[in-house]
């Protein structure tokens, strides 16, 4: 049976790239004595995969996982068992049984499944952002005004500039009005926070965005667009990036956790 | 959220971040309003290299386990951070709670190569540390450094205000104590120095004046205060058999050398191989129970998530329980989906058996480590492996389908000939004759033989302390010459040939043998620039040829003399239980081509029975 594992990345964990938050799984769910699949052969290994990869820097409440278990309790137990065995920044939010599939087809994984995804950009402390959160909000409007917002996409060999208007999903500068308009609440949150770094200034924008392994548009180009639109300098390092959630969108808006 | 040293756009730009944060599995955290002790235990080299160190594990576990004391850990920055911290002004900090090293009442170093010693000048420096101890006051941390390096700490003993010697576990209790009693009491850093070197196994080197005579030899080593102890006695767990191991170890997010559970099997060697430094100084041989180990496997495995186990020793055949230990692994753990990786072993119907269940022949290789190319010369070194040992070994391991050697040797041993040399070409050859005499039907392709060379290094407490160093010119002979008998050899295309630096291995060799006054040599090289030259790529070895100049010392004093036999060493103030006279009969056996037997087959009489433990005591040993 498959299991996808919903969990959250932030803090100090920021700092820990795609490669090791794999490995750090594959011995927390040792440590909390989940019934792990083996593959044959060898040098047996666990079932397990990821989808989209965030960089190193980028905190998140949506990181997903997938894993193929022998037996479970409960999946309130899984949660129970998993967390008590995690470290500062990383926590396990929801945990979803897939459905079986029927034989001789094949199962969409996470990976292939995401479409959509929600950040919120929040402006560090200590770095010169020249705008008020009103100004923000008005020369974002502006900003998302033209006709097309071009933005460097680089891949492995080169770079090309694309219009990213059409995968800018929607946009806010208010978490609820987000949720309201645009986003779907988790059901889960932690204490009432979302996981994300909270800064002083307290400036910050919401973005649904284009995601998956077809276009994927990231925060950090938008936010370099916009900056070169109002002729600021761009410091990558003056914005703290969160990814709040990963979508399907192919029956409409749907978190990854809601789909079996 | 946690508060740490270094801000975002640093941790972003260095590599792997990660080395720099903490927050590890199994990261021990306290409430510092409720701790008396604040020891930062470091590992002067980078993260991946010092989270593999079990002694530091096992102090971890052991200081953390007090109630009044915070054990924290510190390794050495990257050069890419290095140079940030130094232009930002950013004090070292310590993982745990990423507060200054300054602030901290231990900084506790462990010494485990020597090549790592410019990289403790980093340390300090980056600390706000003075580096030479007589200019710390009471505002600085006491400085300490362990490990097997401290077996002769005089190189650099102007940077250590005091030395432990010998195993952690058994003295520390004590030291901690005097220190509590030194804050209570607000005494003087000195008087805390005293209150130290009354202790067991504490080396306080400002407490001993040293002189040399014209030719540069020690002459005398004296203390200097009334505190300091003439011999300082080797510290010796003597029951390690149920003594305290972490059951729950670190566990980093990078990948570390070491990224497995290890199990230390037992402590100390009996074989006496007369290059070996280890098998002196960690002597007599002890064991751990192995039902303990089992437990402790079962535990660490649990609690730390690892999917790899690995047992460490040296000369692990000797263990006594081995099988019944690695078949408990294997049936207990193996379809959990945990690997058992095997120390290096005999290789007898055993070895072939478990090697056969835990590794895939056709990626893995049989490691021999005959150390010297002719029977002869094994002889000299007491390497009890024979050829027949050796060919026999590999041949029952080709007939089961093993086609990869690893051979190691070391060139420029005590009495070496060009015969011996080039046994080593042969011997390789030999190993591939071998292989091809199993029927081609029945091969699995190709044999590999890998034949490494290292340079030997005359060591403290060995019977080659003695011992004339060969200069670099002798050891680039001898590695061309090798060279070129490799190549002659029927069988060189299935031989690769390895080999060492040997500008490294001459300032080792210096460090190793060295007093006092290198301490500025080494001050001068760090000076100069230098860190982390155990990495080749940022040893430079024109700076140490220049700062022994400037200090008027020469290599040749160091490493091409052949000591006397009264000659006072640097690090005879040191007792190890074997004693010299022990050491320096074992030398003329050398040069008489006379082998010692091991423990297990009788007691030569070292000199460790005073310990009383171990070997020296166990009813197979009565001679
Ligand atoms: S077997 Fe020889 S080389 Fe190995 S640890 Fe023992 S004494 Fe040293
Ligand atoms: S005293 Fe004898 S048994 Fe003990 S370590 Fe020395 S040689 Fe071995």
């Amino acid at each position: 049976m498959i299991f996808r594992v919903k969990f959250a990345k932030f803090g100090v964990l920021k700092f820990i790239g795609h490669l090791d938050v794999m490995r750090y799984f594959q011995k927390a769910v040792l440590r909390a004595g989940w019934d792990v699949v083996y593959s044959k052969g060898f040098h047996p290994h666990q079932i397990m995969s990821f989808a989209q990869p965030l960089s190193v820097g980028v905190t998140s409440s949506s990181e997903y996982m997938e894993i193929e278990l022998n037996s479970y309790e409960s999946l309130e137990k899984l949660k129970e068992s998993i967390n008590a065995v995690m470290t500062d920044g990383i926590w396990v939010n929801e945990i979803t049984l897939l459905d079986e599939i029927l034989p001789h087809t094949k199962r969409i994984t996470s990976m292939a499944l995401v479409q959509a995804a929600d950040y919120m950009i929040s402006i560090k402390d200590g770095f010169d952002f020249p705008f008020t959160q009103e100004e923000f909000e008005a020369h974002f409007e502006e900003f998302y005004k033209q006709n097309e917002i071009l933005i460097q996409k680089k891949t492995k060999k080169s770079s090309k500039e694309i219009d990213c208007k059409p995968f800018i999903l929607g946009y806010s500068f208010d978490l609820y009005d987000f949720y309201d308009k645009i986003a779907i609440e988790p059901e889960y949150i932690k204490d009432g926070t979302i996981f994300a770094d909270y800064y002083e200034n307290d400036r910050r924008l919401y973005l649904q965005l284009t995601s998956g392994s077809e276009t994927n548009i990231k925060p950090d180009s938008i936010i370099e667009s916009f900056c070169a639109f109002h002729g600021i300098n761009y410091d990558k390092f003056a914005y703290q990036i969160h990814r709040m959630e990963l979508y399907s969108n192919q029956k409409g808006l749907q978190p990854l956790w809601a789909i079996r | 959220m946690k508060h740490l040293a270094l801000s975002d756009d640093i941790l972003l730009t260095i590599e792997k971040p990660a080395r720099y944060i903490g927050n590890e599995v199994n990261m021990v955290k306290k409430d510092l309003s409720q701790i008396d002790i604040r020891f930062c235990m470091c590992f002067p080299d980078v993260y991946e290299v010092g989270m593999s160190h079990l002694g530091i594990q096992i102090l971890y576990d052991m200081f953390n386990k007090r109630e009044d004391t915070y054990c924290e850990r510190v390794y050495s920055p990257w050069p890419d951070l290095d140079k940030i911290m130094r232009e930002k002004k950013i004090p070292l900090f310590a993982l745990e709670s990423q507060d200054p090293i300054k602030s901290f009442d231990f900084l506790g170093i462990t010494l485990q190569y020597e090549m790592c010693y410019t990289n403790i000048l980093q340390i300090l420096d980056l600390s706000g540390i003075p580096l030479s101890a007589k200019n710390r006051t009471k505002e600085d941390p006491i400085v300490i450094g362990g490990g097997p390096c401290t077996y002769n700490p005089e190189p650099v003993a102007e940077f250590f205000d005091l030395f432990y010697i010998g195993e952690g576990e058994t003295v520390y209790d004590q030291l901690l104590d005097a220190y509590k009693k030194y804050k209570h009491e607000n005494l003087s850093r000195i008087e805390f120095l005293e209150l130290a070197a009354e202790i067991e196994g504490i080396y306080v080197p400002s407490f001993y004046d040293v002189t040399y005579n014209e030719e540069g030899i020690l002459l005398s080593q004296e203390p200097n205060n009334s505190h300091a102890q003439k011999k300082i006695k080797k510290q010796v767990e003597s029951d390690i058999s149920n003594s305290p191991y972490p059951r729950k170890p670190l566990v980093p997010y990078i990948q570390a050398i070491q990224d497995r559970v290890v199990l230390e099997i037992q402590r100390g060697c009996t074989r006496g191989c007369r290059f070996c430094q280890a098998g002196m100084i960690y002597r007599p041989i002890r064991e751990r129970d192995v039902n303990y180990l089992k437990s402790l496997a079962k535990d660490m495995l649990e609690s730390t998530g690892y999917d790899e186990i690995s047992l460490s020793s040296l000369s692990s055949s000797d263990y006594s329980c081995l099988h019944e230990l690695v078949y408990f692994l294997i049936d207990e753990f193996r379809d959990k989906g945990v690997n058992i990786s095997l120390p290096s072993l005999r290789i007898d119907s055993f070895a072939l058996d478990v090697m056969s269940k835990v590794q895939d022949i056709r990626k893995s290789s049989l490691t021999f480590a005959p150390e010297a190319g002719s029977q002869r010369l094994r002889n000299v070194i007491n390497k009890g492996l024979t050829e027949d040992v050796i060919l026999d070994g590999a041949a029952s391991a080709f007939s089961c389908g093993w086609n990869k050697v690893k051979l190691y040797f070391m060139m420029g041993l005590p009495t070496e000939t060009e015969e011996d040399i080039e046994g080593i070409a042969q011997l390789s050859d030999q190993i591939a004759r071998r292989y091809y005499e199993i029927p081609k039907d029945q091969r699995n392709g190709k044999v590999a033989i890998t034949t490494s060379t290292s340079f030997f290094v005359p060591k403290p407490f060995t019977p080659f302390q003695w011992s004339r160093m060969s200069t670099m010119e002798e050891f680039l002979a001898k590695q061309k010459f090798l060279h070129s008998k490799v190549k002659e050899q029927l069988n060189a295309k299935s031989i690769r040939y390895n080999w060492h630096d040997p500008e490294t291995t001459i300032i080792e060799g210096i460090l190793a043998r060295g007093d006092r006054r290198l301490s500025s040599v080494i001050l001068s090289v760090y000076k100069a620039g230098s860190i982390f030259e155990a990495w080749t790529e940022n040893f430079v070895f024109d700076r140490w040829i220049k700062a022994l100049e400037e200090n008027q010392l020469s290599i040749d004093f160091y490493n091409f003399r052949e000591r006397g036999f009264g000659e006072l060493f640097p690090w005879d103030f040191i007792d190890i239980g074997v004693t010299k006279k022990f050491l320096y009969k074992e030398y003329e056996q050398a040069k008489n081509e006379i082998t010692t037997p091991n423990c297990y087959i009788s007691c030569s009489g070292c000199g460790a029975g005073t310990y009383q433990c171990g070997v020296c005591i166990s009813s197979h040993t009565k001679s």
